[in-house]
């Protein structure tokens, strides 16, 4: 074929590679004018490249086609920020979030009524430890309580000669020469000295002999005498004390105090602008004399006032 | 369409007109199909549902294309490589695209004046018919084609003319 060509084929074959046939150089162009065989096998070339490009063109256009379908999600295949921004702020979003925030505050508030209610089933006292409280049958003999903080068993008859400290929740309260059993949010208090402080909103109340004092959040003290005589002394806060068999009840805020007798005897009398506080005479057989506030020098504060920072310190 | 309105098309498509994304399927549907049918040799129903496809996958990566690069050498990848896992899927091996001369008895039947070109074209070597394909069909230039097939280019324009001088030799009279 390239028998008669000067360079055997050599820019024929350079120009047969390329794209496109019709761009040659004029060095190349010299060589086709020269080169007859070159130029015929160029020609052919040229002549299959146009046909080709033919053949390709009309093959496509003859190709039946079918309709392209659009998928939905490619509708919009690139959202702008406020559409984002609204589909955040979508139903089925705020829905969820408002699911997620009812489940959330649910677990919040039954996990806080447990923790109210844990003296029920069980205790949290200090140092983490926790005691199972089982609801024994009360017993003819108080069990002896030691000084220092205890793990009371609910519905226990205790006798705490010295003074204790039991932890109640997040509250603390302190008995000293008395016996007591301790009940669910509630103590009942037979004789002796109790001093609560009630963290505000936790159900609490004590019972004596002769009245029921409800914590409304306070610091208050209690003490019973052994003919069951009562004495309430508010220090913070207010509780609400009601008299056993009778309906009437009184709430005493800071600084007032109560002194409930038996009928026979005077009755409580309030004293709001001089604080009173009552005799801790341990089992004092007398009643508390409250009105007049003579009996109050024999009154001994507590060594170290109660601190709940103090004790879970402890 | 030239590169700068197809630029424009698909910036229209990724600013949210999806719709302008018809028009690059009008234009290049037939192509892809035909490449599927004759060069990688796909039974025709398989070749629309990979047309579709490979204007799906297009549609969906198209945040992702370089607009300085034209967008049909890129369409042909995302087809070609449709159409290498449906060979792999159907057992049959890439490697038989090269090696394998018979005939698609899905091919598209050719005008008179062009049976002579079709019958040329088949009696190449797998590997030329797909670069005469790509060359006159999707009028690719050797780089592009070397890119799409992963081969050189030198590899490519030594096919095309091998291709040529085999076509011309076959079609020695009718030329």
């Amino acid at each position: 074929m390239n028998q008669a060509c000067d360079n055997n084929g050599k820019v024929l074959n350079e120009v047969l590679q390329r794209d496109d046939l019709e761009s040659i150089s004029r060095e190349e162009a010299a060589h086709f004018e020269v080169c007859a065989t070159c130029r015929a096998e160029l020609d052919k070339a040229r002549r299959l490249d146009t046909r080709m490009r033919d053949f390709a063109s009309k093959s496509l256009e003859s190709m039946p086609v079918r309709a392209f379908v659009m998928p939905k999600s490619a509708a919009k295949s690139e959202y702008s920020f406020t559409e984002k921004l609204a589909g955040w702020f979508s139903f089925r979003n705020f829905a969820m979030a408002a699911t997620i925030f009812i489940v959330c505050a649910g677990a919040w508030f039954l996990l806080l009524k447990k923790t109210d209610s844990r003296l029920s089933d069980k205790s949290t006292m200090p140092g983490n430890k926790t005691t199972v409280v089982s609801f024994e049958p009360d017993r003819d003999e108080p069990v002896r309580m030691a000084s220092g903080f205890n793990y009371p068993v609910v519905g226990q008859k205790y006798v705490s000669p010295d003074r204790s400290l039991i932890k109640y929740g997040t509250s603390v309260i302190e008995v000293e020469d008395a016996e007591f059993t301790f009940l669910d949010k509630k103590v009942d208090l037979l004789r002796g000295r109790l001093v609560a402080e009630i963290t505000p909103g936790q159900a609490f109340a004590v019972i004596t002999p002769l009245a029921r004092i409800e914590v409304l959040g306070t610091r208050f003290s209690v003490v019973v005498a052994a003919n069951g005589s009562t004495g309430v002394s508010v220090k913070r806060g207010s509780v609400k004390v009601i008299e056993t068999g009778n309906s009437s009840e009184r709430i005493l805020t800071a600084g007032m105090s109560a002194d409930i007798r038996p009928r026979s005897e005077k009755t409580a009398a309030d004293q709001p602008e001089k604080k009173i506080e009552p005799t801790v005479r341990p089992m004092a057989s007398e009643s508390i004399e409250t009105d007049s506030g003579a009996d109050n020098e024999d009154y001994q504060e507590p060594s170290d006032p109660l601190s709940l920072n103090d004790l879970i310190g402890d | 369409m030239n590169q700068k309105s197809e630029v424009s098309v698909i910036k229209e498509v990724l600013g949210g007109n999806a719709d302008c994304f018809s028009q690059l399927v009008n234009q290049y549907y037939r192509l892809c199909l035909h490449y599927l049918i004759n060069a990688m040799r796909i039974d025709r129903e398989t070749a629309y549902d990979l047309t579709q496809e490979a204007f799906m996958r297009a549609l969906k990566s198209l945040a992702g294309f370089n607009l300085e690069r034209p967008f049909k050498p890129w369409l042909m990848m995302i087809c070609r490589n449709l159409a290498i896992d449906k060979l792999k899927e159907q057992n049959r091996q890439t490697l038989n695209l090269f090696t394998d001369s018979g005939k698609s008895s899905d091919a598209i039947e050719s005008l008179p004046e062009h049976v002579d070109l079709k019958n040329a074209i088949d009696k190449l070597s797998p590997r030329q018919q797909e670069i005469v394909e790509l060359h006159y069909f999707a009028d690719l230039t050797c780089a592009e084609i070397g890119e799409l097939i992963n081969l050189p280019v030198g590899t490519v324009k030594s096919e095309l003319h091998f291709a040529r001088r085999n076509m011309l030799r076959i079609l020695e009279k009718s030329i």
